[in-house]
């Protein structure tokens, strides 16, 4: 009924010519290089900037620190493997409830934080030192990164690209978070809590609207 | 796996079922072709690539009006399967796979072609029926069994995954032939509109 079709069988002809062993488990290993690219540029640009606080090596075994630390490096693995997830089309996304799992083990130490202290101490905690920067310097130090996440999706098939622009931009805030670890002076929970979730979801939303564009294929 | 081998070799009547053999021999065939191409087999690659072209071009017809358009769609499914081939996961259907880039790529052509027209709209249109659903079924096969009413789980269980006959799947149940040929094609039925159902 159709009859031959020799456009069609001379572009199969041609991609089976270019034929090349695919290499296997390109996504994980794109975006360990993207991980890890952006997040030392991003380290630079920190240092570049506004330096390490100067009592880090005396605060980087408390518990305010390691708890906030883990709080960020929880975020940013569950966030690349959400992000390893969206990079394949007809992606399975039945797990992805996962990615505010960080955030709500986080919650509890913060209020136990509270509860702990007298009222009275709640909004310097909050404040901090420097909130009226945290949030923007996280994502200032996250452009890099997603920069190099950006680069990763490029050889991806994401079916779902504001999904997966949103977990990139996730991901590129809570690996440039504890890059500004390094820096920030403020060791409480709620703090974190509040002013670093605030600079992922405003990465993340940026990130969806950058997928719209960004990672079509 | 079980489920597929007592598929390729079992009950007699598979063949007329709107989710029988066919869909899944062919998603074995697929499979098995692509996995080669991953590691370079360029026969098997042609092969696969000559089964891709009247399942997409298939595909594309039945959704667009024009044969010119849909022509130009299967070709650039093509080269996406090509250039992204490496994001096939191999432990998941090779169809999933497809069809989420041939819909990737309708959805595409769609944007572009009426520039105000939501992508969210489209998920009726572009969903796929038949051989898709049909692919997708056995991902969660065992899972989505449980969520059916006894008998017509018991019905698919015996004729479509031990592989005996309907005559004695019914013999078995203690009930008619026609009601054993019913429960099966209602809860096939079923299963596949809760596949597409979770599609979107």
């Amino acid at each position: 009924m159709t009859g031959t079709r020799p456009a069609t069988d001379d572009l199969v002809n041609s991609l089976v010519a270019q034929l090349r062993p695919a290499p296997r488990q390109i996504i994980p290993l794109r975006l360990a290089i993207a991980a890890g690219s952006g997040g030392v540029l991003s380290v630079v640009l920190l240092l570049a900037l506004i330096g390490a606080r100067p009592d880090l090596m005396s605060v980087v075994g408390s518990l305010g620190f390691v708890s906030k630390a883990a709080y960020m490096v929880a975020t940013a693995g569950v966030s690349l493997w959400a992000a390893a997830r969206l990079a394949r089309p007809g992606a399975d996304t039945r797990l992805l409830w996962l990615l505010p799992v960080p955030l709500l083990l986080y919650i509890p130490a913060a209020i136990l934080e509270l509860a702990r202290t007298d009222s009275t101490q709640w909004l310097p905690m909050l404040m901090g030192h420097g909130w009226q920067l945290c949030t923007w310097l996280v994502l200032l130090l996250s452009i890099p990164v997603f920069g190099a996440l950006t680069w990763a999706f490029s050889k991806f098939a994401p079916t779902n690209v504001e999904g997966a622009g949103a977990v990139a931009g996730l991901s590129a805030s809570a690996i440039s978070s504890v890059v500004y670890c390094l820096h920030c002076p403020t060791d409480t929970a709620v703090f974190a809590l509040v002013w670093y979730t605030l600079a992922f979801a405003i990465a993340a939303l940026l990130g969806a609207l950058a997928g719209r564009y960004l990672l079509r294929w | 796996m079980r489920f597929r081998c007592a598929l390729v070799t079992g009950g007699r009547d598979q063949a007329n079922d709107p989710l029988g053999i066919d869909v899944t021999a062919r998603e074995i065939e697929l499979k098995e072709r692509m996995v080669r191409a991953l590691d370079g087999d360029a026969s098997a690659y042609h092969s696969l690539l000559r089964l891709l072209v009247p399942q997409l071009r298939a595909f594309f017809r039945r959704r667009l009006n024009s044969d010119d358009v849909a022509e130009d769609l299967v070709q650039e499914t093509l080269i996406a399967v090509h250039t992204k081939r490496a994001t096939y996961d191999v432990s998941r259907p090779f169809s999933a796979w497809l069809y989420a880039i041939a819909r990737y790529k309708l959805a595409d052509h769609f944007r572009r072609a009426y520039r105000f027209t939501s992508t969210e709209d489209l998920g009726e249109e572009i969903a796929a029926p038949e051989f898709e659903s049909a692919s997708l079924a056995f991902i969660d096969v065992e899972r989505m069994l449980d969520e059916l009413p006894v008998k017509q789980r018991s019905a698919i269980r015996a004729t479509k995954i031990e592989g005996v006959s309907v005559a004695e799947a019914a013999a078995a149940a203690g009930i008619s032939q026609s009601d054993a040929k019913m429960s099966v094609y209602r809860g096939l039925k079923r299963l596949s509109a809760r596949v597409q159902g979770k599609l979107q």
